[in-house]
């Protein structure tokens, strides 16, 4: 096995066969004994049937990013077997029901299976507990046990903790599902393929995913309102925030369509609370012409599009960077905007609640973008990351008459230096005032006057250099001084970094610099790193090179060498190191 | 030199630019009027406008007013309601924002009963720009979209309202201004989903459903026995209008019991605009699981 101290153990099946929960315990149990763990989804657009993979990366060095190989499956159909037969590493392990695998499969590696098979009646043996099939999955994960030589106290105690709350007659025929399972393997298999990771000393971490990263940045924001219609994969963003509504004071909206979702939000934010609305490209669409009236009204406005492969319904299931040039510029006419890209599951949670601060601070709509990869993926979050580390800034808000001074009328759309006007909320005591989706004059009222049109258009598009000291630069990882420069945005920043590593191997000194904050640029900070670059390749999850584009415009950079992927997976390190060593050196 | 404001008035100093006659400034004088004698603070009241004649209305009074999107006045003012649910808030639309481009909102407002007021300009015709057919038109009507007259029969948007669970229904005249004023006041204290649909007279592009036309035709149904406690008498009344000859004008429908979406969220979250938002922790939202 071409292992460090890692591996992946895959879990293939149709749809409903609790796949995701068997990597839940998985992955649980590696925590449990002090182990680094990275899970990632690979699902079709269905609800029942069709094949599902959960994937878990265990290791006992951090790891951020999915990998391309399977040293362990569990295979609950024969399908699985057979769509994964070539990807299972060599001397890696098969483990399946034997009752349902009807193909001869042998114990040792040979030439026509190079990896160990391990076969256990799942089935029968839940069967023999309580008559249905309901303990299979237990049954093969304990299977995994004896395969990897971890001992069953964790998973035991995992499984007391999990299904106690229902009857105490699931735990023990859990317990018995798993102890038959474990013996089963004992008893008919050699002890030969026993991969000595069994414990290890990781940083406490939790594991959460994107969705959960964000929805929770999205509480310790303040958001108050959310307004959503089901999409794939932005949904769970809205389920979280629903699921903690009542604690957090927060009223979580489902919409009648995606119009209507950011609408309530604009309008919700208008009011003085603190709005999210999220949805993925196709949902997006619907929303653009309500994102030009958080433009020119200036309201506050937070939209998340969790990007998934398109155009149209395109890929509902799988991940994709595309919606980036859309997103950018999305309605019609022009109006300042802000959107960030966060990497992994820290960004997501701080980044989120940057967009709150920008979009207060600056009157302006703020789009995050991320994927399905991300949004679906169980990241490390270390346990150490100071979760209080941004403040709550509203911004300049006049909230009476009093604090304007005698009767003096307000102006919403104050002509300022720095292009933001102190923002009053209806309601506020003494003070009415107008705001417009048409051009208008300081007051809110409709105006077309040419001089005040381009006074009022100057006045907004100023906030997007009023704000650039917000602006940080990219980030670098690894050397200064590197020999190649790998460019990342969003979701691809730790396939590339780990790719790094994988180019030392092959003394290739690398870096990346990676891009959160993708418009406005901080050109100033930015462009002298761009020109320290020596050779550079660019990562993006689409089919045109969005960002690279973004690079020629603003930088006028071109990367040496670009890498795309558009087959709706997440990109590798090992494939992203491959490319690199063989086109580049 | 900035304009100074007198706040005892409520009456804009921007004016309105409608056609002379417009049926649009009877309702103006009739909203206002009715926010005058609720005696509502002007900085406690939301005019969300539509696109359209009818929706610059949000620009020229003195209450606040914040100008949407065609069709999506009511969405944005249901998310204002929710955030602050001291302010009254009132949608001010015609027939082709609330009934044309928005009618899904139009329609789940209603089934949601936020208690909002839905002021719905109905003159039949795209006014603002120029005259073309709505989805309230009569059959017949000719206009540059439709020059072989219209073939496609109208909504009824009281129907439409009492088909979506609305729980008030009325119906006014813009040439009446008392009764218009007194429906719209009724409308803005009903604890739910308000609407008035407003018989409104384009003097510009309609030359059938006129002042005249309609003065003929609308009776104040409180002069005759009907009661607006029975839906299904509601929507035999509503459909009164189909015939073209007779227009009853005043509550259709009233139905105060129904819990109003502010009544569901007041029991399990504090007004969102009033909560403190620093220094929320998180910290257990990682902890679970």
């Amino acid at each position: 096995m071409k292992l460090k101290n890692e591996f992946v153990i895959a879990i293939a099946g149709k749809a409903g066969q609790g796949i995701l929960s068997m990597g839940d315990f998985i992955q649980h149990i590696a925590q449990n004994v002090g182990l680094y763990s990275f899970v990632w989804v690979d699902y079709p657009s269905l609800i029942k049937g069709g094949h599902n993979v959960v994937f878990i990366r265990i290791s006992d060095t951090p790891i951020y990013a999915p990998v391309e190989q399977i040293n362990y499956l569990i295979a609950l159909d024969a399908e699985s077997l057979e769509i994964h037969w070539d990807e299972i590493f060599k001397k890696g392990v098969l483990i399946y029901d034997k009752d349902i695998v009807k193909k001869e499969i042998s114990q040792k590696p040979n030439k026509t299976q190079p990896f160990f098979g391990v076969g256990v009646p799942f089935n029968a043996i839940s069967r023999g507990i309580n008559k249905s099939t309901r303990y299979a999955n237990t049954v093969a994960i304990a299977t995994l046990h004896y395969v990897l030589g971890w001992e069953l106290a964790t998973y035991a105690k995992i499984l007391e903790k999990k299904f106690k709350k229902k009857s105490q007659q699931i735990v023990d025929d859990n317990i018995s599902a798993m102890k038959q399972g474990y013996e089963y393997a004992e008893e008919n298999y050699d002890s030969i393929f026993t991969h000595q990771l069994n414990k290890g000393q990781a940083e406490p971490y939790y594991s959460i995913d994107g969705s959960q990263a964000l929805a929770f940045g999205a509480i310790k924001a303040g958001v108050k309102f959310t307004a959503a219609y089901p999409m794939t994969p932005a949904t769970p963003i809205f389920d979280h925030l629903a699921a903690h509504s009542d604690k957090y004071g927060i009223i979580a909206k489902q919409a009648e369509d995606e119009i209507s979702a950011i609408c309530m939000t604009v309008g919700a934010s208008y009011a003085g609370a603190r709005a999210l609305t999220m949805s993925s490209g196709g949902g997006f669409s619907l929303m653009v012409e309500a994102l030009g009236l958080a433009g020119i009204t200036e309201t506050p406005l937070v939209v998340v599009n969790a990007m998934r492969g398109g155009p149209s319904t395109g890929l509902p299931t799988k991940t994709e960077q595309s919606d980036l040039r859309f997103v950018l510029h999305a309605s019609q006419g022009e109006f300042p905007r802000v959107v960030l890209a966060p990497g992994d599951s820290v960004e997501l949670y701080q980044l989120i609640q940057e967009s709150f601060n920008l979009a207060d601070l600056y009157q302006l709509p703020v789009i995050v973008l991320t994927d399905k990869y991300l949004a679906t993926s169980q990241m490390i979050f270390p346990k150490d990351t100071d979760l209080d580390a941004i403040s709550v800034d509203r911004g300049i808000l006049i909230n009476s008459q009093k604090e304007l001074g005698g009767d003096e009328k307000y102006a919403r759309y104050l002509f300022t230096k720095d292009g933001v006007s102190p923002r009053a909320l209806p309601g506020s005591n003494g003070i009415t005032f107008h705001s417009g989706s048409d051009e208008h004059n300081e007051y809110g009222e409709i105006c077309e006057d040419p001089h005040n049109r381009v006074k009022m258009m100057d006045k907004r598009m100023r906030k997007e250099k009023t704000m650039l000291p917000s602006i940080p630069k990219p980030k670098i990882y690894g050397h200064t001084n590197a020999d190649i420069t790998l460019i990342s945005w969003g979701s691809t920043k730790w396939a590339a970094i780990e790719a790094i590593e994988l180019l030392a191997n092959h003394n290739i000194l690398a870096n990346v610099m990676h891009f959160n904050y993708i418009y406005p640029f901080n050109i100033a900070k930015t462009q002298p790193l761009l020109d320290k670059i020596k050779r550079s390749i660019i990562i993006e999850n689409n089919a045109t090179g969005q960002f690279a584009g973004l690079l020629k415009q603003y930088f006028n950079f071109e990367p040496e060498h670009s890498l795309l992927k558009y087959d709706g997976h997440p990109f590798y390190p090992d494939e992203i190191a491959k490319i690199i060593l063989n086109q580049m050196f | 030199m900035k304009p100074k404001k007198d706040l005892s008035s409520h009456y804009t100093q921007s004016t309105p630019n409608w056609c002379p006659g417009c049926g649009n400034y009877g309702i103006w004088v009739s909203l206002k009027n009715a926010l005058q004698e609720l005696k509502l603070p002007a900085h406690k009241v939301v005019l969300v406008g539509d696109i359209g004649c009818s929706g610059k209305l949000a620009y020229w009074t003195d209450y606040n007013g914040f100008g949407s999107l065609h069709g999506r006045s009511i969405p944005i003012a249901e998310g204002v309601k929710i955030a602050n649910s001291d302010l009254t808030v009132i949608v001010v639309g015609g027939d082709g924002g609330l009934l044309g481009e928005g009618l899904q909102h139009f329609l789940h407002a209603c089934r949601r009963n936020v208690n909002i007021a839905v002021v719905l300009h109905n003159n039949q015709v795209y006014g603002l720009t120029t005259g073309q057919t709505s989805p309230t038109s009569d059959p017949g009507y000719q206009s540059s979209t439709t020059p072989e007259g219209s073939y496609e029969t109208p909504l009824n948007p009281s129907l439409l309202a009492l088909t979506a669970q609305a729980t008030f229904v009325s119906a006014s005249f813009a040439g009446n201004t008392p009764h218009l004023t007194q429906t719209i006041k009724s409308a803005i204290l009903h604890p739910g989903f308000a609407l008035v649909d407003i018989y409104q007279p384009c003097v510009t592009y309609n030359y059938i459903n006129t002042y005249e036309y309609y003065s003929k035709r609308v009776y104040d149904i409180t002069t005759t026995p009907y009661k607006p406690d029975n839906r299904f008498r509601a929507m035999k009344k509503s459909m009164e209008i189909e015939g073209g000859e007779k227009f009853p004008i005043g509550i259709l429908y009233q139905d105060e019991s129904r819990p109003s979406l502010q009544d569901n969220i007041q029991n399990r979250v504090a007004p969102l605009v009033k909560q403190s938002i620093n220094n929320i922790t998180v910290k257990s939202l990682f902890e679970q699981d």
